[in-house]
């Protein structure tokens, strides 16, 4: 059963001459899975949280969370829903239990039930003994703690996490995964959005890919894997003409696509058949006097998912 | 409602925790109005320096009129004071010590050197022959009084010449009644002639009465001015008529620090993250209107009682000064959201308004000391709100009564809603 039917959104900035970041994206969300927005920086995930959380007037299309439209009940949708931004949003001059009983007065709580609330979140972000202390006191990885637990102070049907792990230290980002998981075993909905692929893949039953406002791809990790096909990526380093390899190894019979990385050694290539390629790729390296220093096979990826279905980096 | 008062308390507790809003709200108002104040006159600060005077007394007293100068010059003599040593005691007088700093030399020339070298600013030289010049014989000398005085000085010398003048003029006033009292007894009294000892006997009685008369005077002087109709009960002090401007002009500064957090919080992302609550834009905008409203309340209140207890300034009655207290919150408040509604960075958000407020602080009268009741310069006032609500402060603080300040309040409020409309307006627009 569906908590989010999103059909066609899009969002144009200053119409009608604007960017258009949001382009008539569809997808549904069950009840109880983790849904995740996977693409690059400015592929048009946050846009879209955005337009979820009632933040942004869409341009065009609709959709229901919990059974409210965002444009014509947008009340009802807020009060379904937790809000994690990108960006700390928590006034640093008050203490974390302060910020938790302001946030809990704001989604509608009080008296008894507020304290109770503000409790129970503090022990789930594991902060109970630094309640009373000053945000502006704690360490990046605590006060994103803090920021995910003002989301879940009313206990939403659906939580919204925008890129929650950016820039913070992997036992801070371990720590958020675990808490997430834990969330989703105790029934919450959760539509998160990031540009690590292998977030996406840990966390998520199922997977969009975005990029420049369009849904590319959308399904389980197997089923986008499966979209690659029998393809490997191979990823090789240089020791001199990179730019120059790259260009001949695209030209390549059973090269899907060949991409350089931004120092100019390291190329990554999406295959047929690994086996039957490598050969290859050395000959053309030796015919442009450069050594191939390292190779790598795997089995595809999102990040080989993306790059087959873009043609360019996750990364870019 | 409880959404609008969160938001409201959560705002009061962060701006009073900032010890830069503090120093803005309340210690600038108060270091400004104690400048002002001392520089324009303020009564508390104001003081006058006494003026240093040098006397000489060369008198040689009645007894020179009957054939015993230089018997003494400068202290008692006998029964009676010789009238150089009475205008020392007058000059030294215990009432005028705030006014003159009294020095008594030997001879006159030491005195005038002490005025040459900026050491007093007059020398009061008192001739030998005084006593013997008023001593009402027909024979008796004219004597000179010197005021030998610094021409720089502009205080002190007519303060002098002053209070010398009137001594002298009360001992020509004995002198006038022993000579009538002698051609009394020449003339027709007893018929017998009247020496010159007897002259300077009644002479040292006059004076002797006079002396006395000026210590238990039967008169007492008691200044009244009879109120004019219309004129206010009390002038306030120009220190406390400075802190009034000063507190209008910052209730408008304090009101704005607060609403300024509305551009904050949309760069630090805490305003967006309200709009995904339940909350609604509109008690987003009450609850910062309150915040502003409940800040300056407290602001105003504590600059009340700062006025009060280091100015002894009077706000007038309680009704009134209530009233203007709550009105003047409000117009801040709302003008601030006004104004705010149009920054878009946190710097605009502070230099915006705060030049808005210089204008109108100009315009208003908040550092002019007192009120047009005419001309350009009233109209202008009486176009900006800070101008009424001084002009409601001015009357409270006069004792003009409740009732004086019911036109400048009503015009307050007419601000503060106009303002809050078109707020409202504008953040509707802005964070549709």
């Amino acid at each position: 059963m569906s908590i989010a039917e999103i059909e066609g959104l899009s969002k144009q900035y200053d119409p009608p001459d604007g960017i258009l970041a949001v382009d008539g994206i569809s997808f549904d969300v069950a009840e109880g899975e983790i849904f995740s927005l996977l693409g690059p920086n400015g592929a048009g995930k946050s846009t879209t949280i955005g337009m979820l959380s009632c933040l942004l007037q869409p341009t065009a299309g609709d959709a229901r969370i919990a059974g409210h439209s965002i444009t014509s009940d947008p009340q009802g949708v807020k009060e379904a829903i937790g809000v994690v931004p990108q960006d700390i949003a928590l006034y640093e001059d008050m203490s974390a239990r302060e910020n938790l009983v302001f946030w809990g007065t704001m989604y509608g709580l009080s008296g008894d039930e507020l304290q109770r609330r503000v409790d129970a979140v503090l022990e789930l972000i594991t902060l109970t003994d630094r309640q009373k202390d000053r945000i502006q006191t704690y360490s990046g990885g605590m006060k994103r703690r803090v920021n995910i637990g003002v989301a879940l102070l009313h206990e939403p049907r659906v939580l919204y996490l925008d890129e929650p792990t950016v820039g913070i230290d992997p036992q801070s980002r371990r720590a958020i995964l675990d808490g997430i998981l834990a969330l989703r075993e105790r029934g919450m909905t959760i539509l998160y959005t990031t540009h690590y692929m292998a977030e996406a893949q840990e966390l998520s039953d199922r997977i969009g890919i975005v990029d420049h406002g369009h849904l590319i791809a959308l399904g389980t990790h197997e089923e986008l894997v499966k979209l690659v096909g029998e393809q490997a990526e191979v990823e090789l380093t240089v020791d001199r003409h990179g730019d120059r390899l790259v260009e001949t190894w695209r030209e390549l019979p059973g090269v899907h696509s060949a991409d350089l990385d931004d120092e100019g050694t390291g190329v990554r290539l999406l295959v047929d058949d690994a086996n039957e390629m490598l050969p290859q790729l050395f000959e053309a390296a030796a015919a442009e006097k450069a050594r191939i220093t390292s190779v790598t096979v795997q089995e595809p990826t999102l990040e080989t998912v993306f790059l087959h279905l873009t043609g360019r980096a996750l990364r870019e | 409602m409880r959404r609008v008062l969160a938001i409201a308390f959560k705002d009061v507790r962060r701006i009073y925790r900032t010890p830069s809003a503090l120093l803005t709200m309340l210690a600038a108002p108060l270091i400004l109005a104690s400048l002002l104040g001392a520089a324009f006159g303020g009564a508390q600060a104001f003081s006058i320096q006494p003026v240093n005077v040098v006397v000489v007394n060369q008198d040689a007293g009645f007894a020179a009129t009957a054939g015993q100068a230089g018997a003494q010059t400068t202290g008692q003599s006998g029964a009676h004071q010789a009238l150089g040593a009475i205008l020392v005691d007058v000059l030294r007088n215990p009432g005028l010590e705030d006014v003159l700093e009294v020095t008594v030399e030997k001879d006159a020339a030491t005195a005038r050197s002490a005025v040459d070298d900026g050491d007093a600013a007059v020398a009061v030289i008192v001739p030998g022959g005084l006593s013997a010049s008023l001593s009402g014989a027909s024979t008796a000398p004219k004597a000179t009084l010197e005021l030998y005085s610094d021409p720089r000085e502009e205080i002190g010398p007519p303060l002098v010449a002053g209070i010398v003048g009137q001594i002298a003029q009360g001992f020509e006033g004995s002198r006038a009644t022993v000579t009538s009292v002698g051609r009394w007894a020449e003339g027709g009294g007893s018929g017998a002639p009247v020496s010159a000892s007897e002259v300077a006997t009644l002479t040292q009685r006059a004076t002797a009465a006079y002396e006395q008369l000026a210590r238990t005077s039967a008169l007492r002087l008691d200044q009244r001015a009879p109120r004019v109709p219309g004129a206010s009960e009390r002038e306030p002090s120009v220190a406390s008529l400075v802190l009034a401007g000063m507190l209008v002009f910052f209730m408008f500064i304090g009101a704005s620090t607060v609403t300024r957090t509305i551009v904050e919080e949309e760069i630090d992302g805490t305003l967006p993250r309200l709009f995904t609550t339940p909350t609604r834009r509109s008690a987003v905008l009450g609850g910062k209107f309150t915040s502003a409203f409940l800040t300056v309340l407290l602001q105003t209140v504590i600059l009340l009682l700062a006025g009060i207890l280091l100015f002894q300034a009077y706000w007038g009655g309680p009704a009134a000064a209530i009233a203007l207290t709550l009105a003047g919150a409000a117009v801040a408040s709302s003008l601030a959201l006004l104004l705010t509604s149009f920054a878009r960075t946190v710097a605009q958000a502070g230099a915006m308004p705060s030049g808005v407020y210089l204008v109108l602080a100009l315009l208003g009268g908040n550092f002019v000391f007192g009120l047009a009741d005419t001309g350009v310069y009233a109209v202008v006032q009486r176009l900006t709100p800070n101008g009424w609500l001084l002009i409601g402060w001015h009357h409270a603080m006069r004792g003009d009564g409740f009732g004086a300040v019911v036109l400048p309040l009503l015009m307050v409020l007419a601000f503060a809603v106009l303002f809050f409309v078109l707020a409202a307006l504008r953040f509707r627009r802005r964070y549709a």
